[in-house]
C-alpha cells in the first residue's frame, strides 16, 4: 500500500455523482474506499460507478474505521452539522457541502474543535477552486490591482424562474411568514467568500435586501402555494482597508449556470472574473490597467487547472476536482494551508447572517456580530 | 448663433460650424425674438455653478432650454424649473446623454415589447478611470493663475462630510436609466460614498497633493414602487474605458445588458437572453436608432449627443405631449442622489419621495 489519504463519503446522491466522487478518483493523492448513504442500493450504485471497495448505510461505522482519514459530508438533508461534530469528534479531517451550520457561531465551534484536535477543513465554497477564479487570486496577491477600492459580485442563474418548476428550497407553503432566507445562504456563500479571499480584509458594515420575486409555486402534490422565501437579495458593505462592495444573488434572474461573476478594481488595475457557461466556454478573466484600459482575456496557466483536464470539460467536475485535490495536498503536506476550512465558512455565514438582520432592521449591521465569536 | 464670455472663443467655435453670430452677453441672446431654443453647456467656476441661472433666465425669456447636468444641486430648484416651462408651455432636456445611445434606446424600446416581463433587478455602473492618477488635477481646467482656483471644497476629512461629486457627475446618467428601465420610481435608498485617493492636486498650479475629501466611488442600492430591486455604482478611479456604462436589467421573461464602453472599435453592445435560451447573445442594434446621417462607427461622444439634440428637434416639432429626459426626469434623477448622500451621511435608508419642505 501506499501512503495515500484515505477518504470515505458519506451521502451518494446527484451532487456526490457529479462533483465529489470523480473529484476524489482523479487526485493522485487520495485512495477513495467507502461510500456510504442510508439508501444501500444508491450507495451500491455509486460504488459500482465509481469502483469503490466499500460500502456503508450507517455513517457512525463510516466514521468509526481507523484507516480513514478523511470524511466527505455531501448529504442533502439539513444534516451537516450534527455529521460535522459527529466526524471531527472521531478525529478525521473534513470536507463538508455548505452550509456547514446555520448559524455562524457553530461554524466557529466546528472550527475550534478541528483546531484542538489538530484537524484540517474544508466546506465546498466550490468556485473559488475555478481554474481562472484561483489565477485570478495569484494575481492579486502578485500586486496586480494594487491597492482594492472595489468588489462587485453576482451568483445567479434561472434555476427556478419558472413558478411551476419544483424547489428543494421552498416546497413548503409559508404563509404570511416573513421572508425566509434562500438564495443569499444557497446562492450567495461561494461568492461572499470570494469577495472575502480576493480583497483580502474583513467587512465591518453591511445592509441588504431580500426579495421574493416569484410568490407562487407548484409543490410536488400539484398545489399553488405562498413561497416566501428570498429568491433574490442584494447588500452592499464596506472593508476594514476601505474598499467597498456589492453582492447579489438569485436563482430567479435569467442567465446559466453557474452564473458567478467576481469584478475588482484596483489602484493599478482591475480583474473580471466569469463562471458562466455560454457557448462552450465556463470561465472567462479579463484585465485592465490604467495605461491599457480596454480589457482583454487573460490566458489561465495549464498547471491551475485539475489531473486529467480536457478542453470543454464541464465545469461541475472540473472546479470540485480541484477542491478535493487541494485538500488533499494541504493534508499531506501538512503545513498551516488550508483555504476555504471552516474558519472562512463562518466568516461568509456571519455575513450571511448580517446582512439577514440589516434587512429584518433595515438598517446597516456592523461586524464582528455580537462582539466577536470568532477569530 | 454663439455665446461664450470668452469671444476668441465663441469666434473659433463659429467659424469651425459655420455659425453666423457670436455674442458675449447671453442676456442679449435670451432678447432675440427670432430665437427657440436655448443650450446651456457652460463650465462654471466651479462644476457648473451657473446653469441654475441661466436655465430660469432663459425659461423666463420663453425659450425652449436643453441644459448640462446639474440643472441644480438640489431636486427641488429642478422642479421649480420644471413648473416653470410646463406654466410656460417649454420643453426641456437634460444632457443625460448615455440614455440616447442607439443601443439603450433600443433596449428600452425592447422592454416596452415586454423582452424582461415584470422586473426583478437593475443594476447600473458608470465608472472610468480619468482620476486614477493622484496627480491628475482635481480641477482639470489649464489654468494660468491661482485666482481662477477657487470653489473646490473637500477640506473636512470626516466620512460623513464627504463632497458628493462622482455619484452626481458620474452616477446621474445611470440613476437616469435605471428609472426609465424599471418603469418605476424608488421608494428607499442606502448607500455608501468613498474618497479612494484622499490626496490629491487641486489645480495644475499645485505640485503638492492635499487631502481632498469628495466621493470618487460610490454605491447605493434602493427598491422599487414595482417591487423590484436596484443598485447603482459610480467611480471615476475605477479602470475601464469611457464612458464606462453598463445597464443590466433582469425579469420575469428575459434579462438585458448594455454596454457603453469604448473597447476596440466598439463604443456600445446590447445583450439579451431569455428562459428558454439562456446564454447572453449579442442583438444587432436596428438602424432606425441611429441619428439621422450618423451610423455605426461614429465616435460615442457625437453619436449619442446628435441623438439626444435630434430627439429634442423632433419632440419640439411634432408639437404633442412626449418630452423625454425633461426636467422633470432630471429632478427625479436629483433626488435620488440627494437622498443617496443623505443616506451616507446618516447612515440609513432614506425613503423617497423626499419631504416636500421648501
Amino acid at each position: 500500500m501506499t501512503d495515500k489519504l484515505r477518504v470515505g463519503v458519506i451521502g451518494a446522491g446527484r451532487w456526490a455523482g457529479f462533483a465529489h466522487l470523480p473529484g476524489w478518483k482523479r487526485s493522485p493523492l487520495v485512495d477513495l474506499v467507502a461510500v456510504c448513504d442510508v439508501d444501500r442500493e444508491k450507495a451500491e450504485a455509486r460504488a459500482k460507478e465509481f469502483s469503490i471497495p466499500d460500502v456503508e448505510t450507517d455513517y457512525q461505522k463510516l466514521l468509526s474505521r481507523r484507516d480513514i482519514d478523511v470524511i466527505d459530508i455531501v448529504t442533502s438533508g439539513d444534516n451537516h452539522e450534527p455529521l460535522t461534530f459527529d466526524t471531527l469528534n472521531a478525529g478525521k479531517h473534513c470536507l463538508v457541502e455548505k452550509p456547514v451550520c446555520h448559524d455562524y457561531r457553530d461554524v466557529w465551534r466546528a472550527h475550534a474543535l478541528a483546531t484542538s484536535k489538530g484537524l484540517k477543513t474544508k466546506v465546498g465554497l466550490t468556485f473559488r477552486y475555478a481554474p481562472a477564479m484561483q489565477y485570478m487570486y495569484s494575481l492579486i496577491e502578485d500586486g496586480f490591482i494594487g491597492e482594492p477600492y472595489i468588489f462587485n459580485g453576482w451568483e445567479q442563474n434561472s434555476q427556478w424562474i419558472d413558478p411551476a418548476a419544483p424547489s428543494r428550497f421552498m416546497r413548503q407553503d409559508t404563509g404570511d411568514a416573513p421572508i425566509k432566507v434562500g438564495s443569499l445562504e444557497g446562492y450567495g456563500a461561494p461568492t461572499i467568500d470570494i469577495s472575502l479571499w480576493l480583497i483580502q480584509s474583513k467587512v465591518t458594515s453591511v445592509v441588504g435586501i431580500l426579495k421574493n420575486f416569484v410568490p407562487k409555486r407548484l409543490n410536488p402534490d400539484g398545489n399553488w402555494v405562498r413561497t416566501n422565501v428570498d429568491d433574490g437579495d442584494v447588500y452592499i458593505g464596506e472593508y476594514a482597508n476601505g474598499a467597498i462592495c456589492s453582492m447579489q444573488s438569485s436563482y430567479v434572474t435569467v442567465g446559466n449556470y453557474p452564473g458567478i461573476e467576481a469584478r475588482v478594481f484596483g489602484s493599478k488595475g482591475a480583474l473580471i472574473c466569469r463562471l458562466v457557461e455560454e457557448f462552450g466556454e465556463c470561465q472567462t478573466l479579463k484585465s485592465a490597467t490604467p495605461d491599457a484600459v480596454e480589457f482583454v482575456p487573460v490566458e489561465v496557466p495549464a498547471s491551475y487547472f485539475p489531473h486529467g483536464y480536457k478542453k470543454g470539460e464541464s465545469w461541475r467536475s472540473q472546479f470540485y476536482a480541484n477542491l478535493v485535490h487541494n485538500f488533499a495536498k494541504e493534508i499531506t503536506d501538512g503545513g498551516e494551508a488550508n483555504q476555504g476550512n471552516f474558519a472562512q465558512s463562518a466568516r461568509v455565514q456571519e455575513i450571511i447572517n448580517a446582512v439577514e438582520r440589516s434587512y429584518r432592521e433595515r438598517r446597516w449591521v456592523d461586524l464582528p456580530l455580537d462582539g466577536g465569536v470568532g477569530d | 448663433m454663439l455665446c461664450d464670455l470668452d469671444r476668441d472663443l465663441a469666434k473659433a467655435r463659429a467659424q469651425q460650424f459655420g455659425i453666423p453670430e457670436i455674442e458675449t452677453d447671453y442676456e442679449q441672446v435670451l432678447r432675440r425674438g427670432d430665437i427657440d431654443v436655448v443650450d446651456i453647456v457652460t463650465r462654471g467656476k466651479d462644476r457648473g455653478e451657473n446653469h441654475q441661472e441661466l436655465t430660469f433666465a432663459a425659461l423666463d425669456a420663453g425659450k425652449h432650454v436643453l441644459c448640462e447636468k446639474p440643472v441644480c444641486h438640489d431636486y427641488r430648484d429642478i422642479r421649480r424649473a420644471h413648473e416653470l416651462a410646463a406654466s410656460k408651455g417649454l420643453k426641456t432636456k437634460v444632457g443625460l446623454t448615455f440614455r440616447y445611445a442607439p443601443a439603450v434606446m433600443y433596449m428600452q424600446a425592447l422592454i416596452a415589447e415586454g423582452f424582461v416581463g415584470q422586473p426583478f433587478i437593475f443594476n447600473g455602473f458608470e465608472q472610468n478611470y480619468q482620476w486614477i492618477n493622484p496627480d491628475t488635477p482635481m480641477d482639470k481646467r489649464a489654468h494660468k493663475d491661482r485666482s481662477e482656483g477657487g470653489e473646490i471644497k473637500g477640506h473636512d476629512s470626516r466620512p460623513e462630510a464627504i463632497q458628493v461629486l462622482s455619484l452626481e457627475g458620474y452616477g446621474a446618467p445611470v440613476i437616469d436609466i435605471g428609472l426609465m428601465s424599471v418603469g418605476s420610481g424608488l421608494e428607499r435608498v442606502v448607500g455608501t460614498l468613498k474618497n479612494m485617493i484622499p490626496y490629491r492636486r487641486r489645480t495644475n498650479l499645485d505640485t503638492e497633493r492635499e487631502r481632498i475629501n469628495v466621493d470618487d466611488a460610490d454605491i447605493f442600492i434602493g427598491e422599487c414602487e414595482n417591487g423590484a430591486a436596484f443598485s447603482v455604482q459610480s467611480s471615476y478611479v475605477t479602470v475601464g474605458n469611457y464612458p464606462g456604462i453598463e445597464a443590466r436589467i433582469y425579469g420575469s421573461e428575459g434579462a438585458l445588458i448594455c454596454r457603453l464602453v469604448d473597447e476596440f472599435g466598439e463604443c456600445e453592445t446590447l445583450h439579451g437572453a431569455t428562459p428558454a435560451a439562456v446564454e447572453f447573445v449579442r442583438m444587432p442594434i436596428p438602424e432606425r436608432f441611429f441619428p439621422p446621417g450618423i451610423g455605426p462607427g461614429e465616435p460615442w461622444p457625437s453619436l449619442f449627443y446628435g441623438n439626444l439634440v435630434h430627439n429634442f428637434m423632433q419632440e419640439l416639432i411634432d408639437g404633442n405631449d412626449a418630452n423625454q429626459g425633461n426636467f422633470a426626469q432630471s429632478a427625479s434623477v436629483q433626488e435620488v442622489i440627494n437622498a443617496v448622500a443623505l443616506s451616507h451621511r446618516e447612515r440609513r435608508w432614506v425613503d423617497l419621495p423626499l419631504p416636500r419642505g421648501d
